[in-house]
């Protein structure tokens, strides 16, 4: 009995040591191929991507396709401040904290922080854990949910590695195809965003002649594949969730 | 004569009302006029609940004429001689109010507001904003010199200095061209901000907006573009050309003036509050304020630190940042403030309440600042922006644009509380209005920020389209959205306009966060180019009347405090 005891200990003590991730999930980035397909057919719709770069209490969606880079950072109050860069132009808009998501902003910083919010995740059911270490996938679905929700989460670095789910009628796919570590090259996409040209989102009435603005606004405003939103700010991931 | 007149007159000849002058029968009266009047006067007793319009006209006239004796009696004890008209130099303070963008129907509209949440039980339309009691009031002709529609870099310079000039520069007149540094030598106006430092007098500014924002800004500096508000925001080759930036310039305010005039000793702007905390601070996160929105707060490009920079030049001065430190000033004590209250523009008043470290309204502001100021025996000088109208009104929010008027309205009472009105002309005014109109025709009461309700009915009013319409609306925008309880207006410009007729039944359209209808899409509302009204009161107000060009402000301002002289008095002694 005692032989079994430690065995037990050992490989507990083992496993520990074997789940250790040296990768430091505040400072991380991954690269996302969003892809869209027709639900019945299959065929592709729209395919997006977009680099998630986490830094401290800033997360940047930089969307390579739009040439948008959205950054969220959390407010000492908690609160949510998003702010706006058009690669193409070197130009930003700064908004106010919560501006965002019909003022709810301050709600959303999960969400935003790690693609999905915690909240969701723990409405979903859990099927099975995978890999180890850095590698730990959790597999979830959400029965409840209609829009079919599944996602494989890695646990150490707080990312999706993959999910799913229906909208309307499409479906859309979350795909990491690279995870990036580098501190200096996390921090230069920072930095490279908060050296543009900035405009207050308030002073924008006084500046229409600017051609930036003018072309900027044509473009319009709402987010794109910034975490998983609706263009409301309503989160679309549990969607039509039945309660019970 | 066409059909219908022809039928119209035919008929009023068989009632006997036009034309038929038979000797038979009584000529029926022309009118009905008001007969059962007391006599020739309009003069009456008005029935229990009805207004008695003529008797306040009347007492109008009567408190106009007082107003005048008030002044007139002040004039007297300096000059037995000199009648008020031709007397310079009364007024021993002076304070301009801006709302920025507060047209005329703006005015209107925030005084209904203000009556209907007074609960009055006569529907709101007879209120009066503080303001609206001064006895002086015309017109100013807002357009700037190369634009039909002015922004309000523009206007404010034309107030300040007495020059109208281009859109978008500061400080400058005319010949400048917006955005080269090198065009600014040999154009620069002198404001009356500045001509009243030179004299003597103590100086304040005050604005909800950013200090460094395009009219606060033309009370202190010079720049060719009034987006150089640090020097993050600055072409190099203006830098290199040796421009400073706005924030620069307010904080080196004494040393540049004192530059221009040989031997000149002045002490600086007493007063400067607002927001705008990010042009003065370097792009650092070690820089931080508790009250940091961004991760890091400064925008400032060159590592200064223009904050400790006044700390320095002002040992005795006091810098805040937030509600706590604004209570805590001692206004008899404290001879100097330099307050920040915001990484941006402050709040607009009806969502402060969500700043993070607090920041004071408007009214507070202008009631500690007059308290600072008129502890100087000469006088002040007081510029009070509400900068935050305009704002609203870009975002197509009525409520946050009326809540910041009436908020402008509550400070004009503090400094007519706070002021001795034979020496303190006050005028209030704005630099520009907005396409906001006052439409349809709703019953007396209705609520200003509802739906039309016609006169005599309780269910909306529907339009051609069988849909219900507000009283307010925009002529162009970003259009309907309904944001219910939000108080922030600007939340607006993360939504896609929606312009045209929106189903408005199941809407609440009084909530704050309700946004009204416009009819040409734009990324944002625009200035508007109608006249703007001046109020004013005090020594010196009796200029403003008629419809003049907006730059005569300023020199209503220099007669009534005789600014020139006095300055000139000073840099050009004999």
């Amino acid at each position: 009995m005692k032989t079994i005891f430690l065995s037990v200990c050992l490989m507990l003590s083992s496993s520990v040591i074997i789940a250790e991730c040296h990768y430091d999930a505040k400072e991380i980035a991954g690269k996302y191929t969003i892809e869209i397909k027709d639900s019945d057919s299959g065929k592709l719709l729209n395919k997006e991507h977009l680099n998630v770069w986490r830094m401290g209490n800033s997360v940047a969606y930089e969307n390579i396709d739009t040439q948008i880079t959205e950054i969220w950072s959390l407010v000492s109050n908690g609160q949510v401040k998003p702010d706006r860069y058009f690669d193409e132009y070197k130009r930003g808009i700064e908004y106010q904290p919560a501006d965002i998501n019909n003022g709810k902003g301050e709600t959303h910083w999960s969400a935003k922080y790690q693609i999905i919010s915690e909240a969701d995740i723990k409405k979903m059911q859990l099927e099975k854990t995978t890999g180890n270490a850095c590698d730990e996938l959790n597999h979830y679905v959400n029965h409840a949910a209609k829009n079919k929700f599944k996602l494989a989460w890695l646990t150490q670095l707080n990312l999706p590695k993959e999910m799913s789910y229906t909208q309307g009628k499409t479906l859309v796919t979350w795909k990491l195809q690279e995870l990036m570590i580098d501190k200096e090259q996390i921090k230069a996409t920072f930095v490279k965003r908060q050296n543009y040209g900035v405009t207050d989102y308030a002073d924008i009435g006084d500046n229409e002649s600017d051609p930036f603005l003018l072309k900027m606004i044509n473009l319009g405003f709402v987010g794109h594949a910034s975490g998983v939103y609706s263009a409301n700010g309503e989160q679309m991931a549990l969607e039509g969730e039945h309660h019970h | 004569m066409n059909n219908k007149l022809k039928m119209t007159l035919l008929a009023a000849a068989i009632a006997g009302i036009v034309g038929c002058n038979d000797s038979t029968t009584a000529p029926a009266p022309l009118v009905v006029t008001a007969l059962e009047r007391s006599d020739i006067t309009n003069a009456n007793t008005p029935a229990v609940g009805q207004t008695d319009w003529f008797a306040e006209g009347d007492n109008s006239v009567t408190a106009t004429r007082a107003h005048f004796e008030t002044i007139e009696n002040a004039t007297a004890v300096r000059s037995k001689v000199r009648s008020l008209v031709n007397t310079a130099g009364v007024a021993k303070n002076i304070i301009l109010f801006v709302g920025d963008g507060m047209g005329v129907s703006t005015i209107t509209a925030a005084r209904i507001l203000d009556g209907q949440q007074k609960n009055s039980v006569d529907g709101g339309e007879e209120n009066k904003l503080s303001f609206e009691s001064f006895p002086s009031v015309g017109l100013a002709k807002t357009y700037n010199v190369d634009s039909q529609t002015p922004d309000s870099a523009g206007t404010m310079t034309a107030m300040m200095s007495g020059v109208k000039t281009d859109v978008g520069v500061i400080g400058v007149d005319e010949a400048i061209e917006r955005g080269k540094c090198a065009t600014v030598a040999g154009n620069e106006l002198i404001t009356a901000l500045e001509l009243a430092e030179i004299s003597g007098m103590s100086t304040g500014i005050i604005s909800t907006a950013r200090i460094t924002h395009a009219t606060p800004a033309a009370t202190y500096a010079k720049s060719a573009d009034r987006n150089w508000e640090d020097v993050s925001d600055m072409p190099d080759d203006a830098i290199a050309a040796g421009c400073k930036d706005i924030a620069d310039q307010l904080v080196k305010f004494e040393t540049n003036l004192e530059a221009k005039f040989s031997g000149l000793d002045i002490d600086g702007l007493e007063v400067v509050m607002g927001g705008g905390r990010r042009h003065f601070l370097p792009k650092d996160a070690a820089f931080n304020s508790a009250d940091a929105m961004s991760p890091a707060e400064g925008d400032r490009t060159d590592g200064r630190d223009l904050t400790a920079e006044w700390e320095t030049a002002y040992p005795n001065g006091q810098y805040v940042m937030d509600q706590a430190g604004f209570d805590a000033l001692d206004t008899e004590t404290t001879e100097r403030v330099f307050g920040l209250f915001n990484e941006s523009h402050m709040q607009y008043e009806a969502d402060r309440a969500n700043d993070i470290a607090g920041e004071p309204s408007l009214s507070a502001m202008t009631e500690k600042a007059i308290k600072v100021l008129d502890n100087n025996e000469k006088g002040f000088f007081l510029m009070v922006e509400a900068g935050r109208i305009d704002h609203a009104h870009h975002a197509g929010n009525a409520f946050n644009a009326l809540s910041d008027t009436i908020e402008l309205s509550k400070a004009v009472q503090k400094a007519i509380d706070n002021t001795n009105p034979a020496e303190t002309l006050i005028i209030v005014t704005a630099d520009h209005g907005h396409v906001f109109t006052i439409a349809g025709y709703p019953k007396r009461g209705n609520p200003i920020l509802g739906k039309v309700v016609s006169v005599g009915k309780t269910e909306p009013a529907l339009a051609k389209d069988n849909l219900p319409y507000t009283t307010l609306g925009y002529m162009n925008g970003r259009g309907f959205r309904d944001l219910g309880a939000e108080t922030d207006a600007d939340v607006v410009y993360d939504e896609e306009p929606i312009t045209g007729r929106v189903d408005l039944t199941g809407v609440d359209t009084t909530s704050p966060g309700f946004h009204q209808e416009t009819l040409v899409p734009r990324s944002s509302e625009t200035h508007s180019g109608e006249d703007v009204a001046v109020f004013a009161t005090g020594p010196g107000s009796h200029l403003v009347n008629g419809t003049n060009e907006q730059s005569m402000i300023y020199h209503v301002m220099d007669f009534a405090g005789n600014l020139v002289k006095s300055a000139d008095a000073i840099v050009s002694p004999q």
